[in-house]
C-alpha cells in the first residue's frame, strides 16, 4: 500500500508541476491584446448620450463630470493585435489616431500602449480591461474625446 | 413378525420374549431371537440417527464467510488502487488548472488606473488628470492648444 501511495504521490506531483509549468509558459507566450478606440464628440448644450456609449457612461460621467453634457459617438474600432501592432482610426478632422500594443510588463502584468495622434506621442501602461482617455482637440464647437481600452487576450 | 402372528402368543408370552431379548438372554426360541434381532436393529437405527456435527458445520460456514469477506476487501482495495492511479493525476491536473487560473488570470475587477510613462508634443500643453488611489477612475491625457 505504502509503495503504491508513494508512486501515486510522485506521479500526481509531477503532473501538477508539469501543468503549472505549461500554463505559465503558455501565459508568457501570450502576446495578443484587444485594443478598442472610441471617438466621442463631447460638447455642452442639450444633454445627449449615444446609445453605443452606454457601457462607458459610468466612466465618462465620473471622469468628465459637468464639463460636457452631450456625448456623441463618432466612430469606434476594435481589433486584436499582436505585440508591436496597432489599431488606427480616422478622425473627423482628417487626422488619424493610432494605438499600438507593446506587450506586457513582467512584474505587474500591465499592458504597454503607445499612442500617436498628429504630433502628440505618449506611452502608457494600463491594467487589462482598463480604459483611459485622450482629450483636448477642438472639433465642431466641442472637443474630441478618445477612449482607449486594452484587454489581454488568452 | 409373520412368525409372531402365526404362533399367536399370548400377551404375557410376548412380553416375556421381548424382555428376554432386551436383556440379551440367549434363547433358542425363535420368538426371542426375532425380538433380539429387532431390538438390535432398532438400537442400530437410533444410533445411526445421531445429530449431525452442527459445530463442525458452523465452523465451516464461519470460515467461508471470513474468506468471502477477505476476498471482497482485497478486491475493493485493488479496485480503489487501480482507480486511484487514474484519479490522483486527474485531481492534480484539476488543482493545477484552478491554481493556475487564479494565479495567471486573477482579474479582480475593472481597474482603470493608467501610468503615463512619457509624452511628447511639439506645441501645446499636456495635462494628466488622474487619481491613482481610485482604481475605478480613468485617466485623461489632455493635449491643449496654447492660446
Amino acid at each position: 500500500m505504502k509503495k503504491y501511495l508513494k508512486k501515486t504521490s510522485i506521479l500526481s506531483a509531477f503532473v501538477f508541476l508539469f501543468t503549472f509549468f505549461a500554463l505559465s509558459v503558455a501565459k508568457a507566450q501570450t502576446s495578443e491584446a484587444e485594443l478598442k478606440i472610441t471617438v466621442i464628440h463631447a460638447k455642452s448644450g442639450e444633454p445627449y448620450l449615444s446609445p453605443e456609449l452606454r457601457p462607458l457612461w459610468r466612466t465618462i460621467r465620473k471622469t468628465f463630470g459637468d464639463q460636457f453634457s452631450s456625448y456623441r459617438q463618432i466612430t469606434s474600432k476594435a481589433g486584436v493585435v499582436q505585440e508591436g501592432k496597432q489599431v488606427t482610426v480616422d478622425l473627423p478632422d482628417g487626422t488619424t489616431f493610432e494605438a499600438m500594443y507593446n506587450g506586457v510588463t513582467k512584474k505587474a502584468g500591465l499592458l504597454r500602449v503607445h499612442l500617436a495622434f498628429g504630433e502628440f506621442r505618449t506611452k502608457v501602461r494600463i491594467h487589462s480591461g482598463g480604459t483611459f482617455f485622450q482629450a483636448g482637440r477642438k472639433y465642431d464647437k466641442g472637443t474630441l474625446i478618445i477612449a482607449v481600452s486594452a484587454t489581454l487576450k488568452d | 413378525m409373520s412368525e409372531i402372528k402365526k404362533k399367536r402368543l399370548s400377551k404375557r408370552e410376548l412380553m416375556a420374549a421381548m424382555l428376554d431379548a432386551d436383556a440379551g438372554r440367549r434363547s433358542d426360541d425363535a420368538e426371542v431371537s426375532a425380538f433380539a434381532n429387532l431390538s438390535q436393529q432398532i438400537r442400530q437405527s437410533v444410533a445411526d440417527t445421531s445429530p449431525p456435527p452442527f459445530e463442525l458445520m458452523w465452523q465451516g460456514v464461519e470460515a467461508r464467510i471470513e474468506a468471502n469477506a477477505r476476498e471482497a476487501a482485497n478486491e475493493k482495495t485493488a479496485k480503489s488502487w487501480s482507480f486511484g492511479w487514474f484519479l490522483a493525476p486527474i485531481g492534480a491536473l484539476v488543482i493545477a488548472a484552478v491554481v493556475g487560473y487564479f494565479v495567471f488570470s486573477g482579474q479582480e475587477g475593472l481597474d482603470n488606473r493608467c501610468y503615463v510613462d512619457s509624452y511628447d508634443v511639439e506645441s501645446g500643453i499636456i495635462l494628466v488628470q488622474q487619481d491613482l488611489n481610485d482604481k475605478d477612475g480613468a485617466t485623461v491625457i489632455w493635449h491643449l492648444d496654447e492660446g
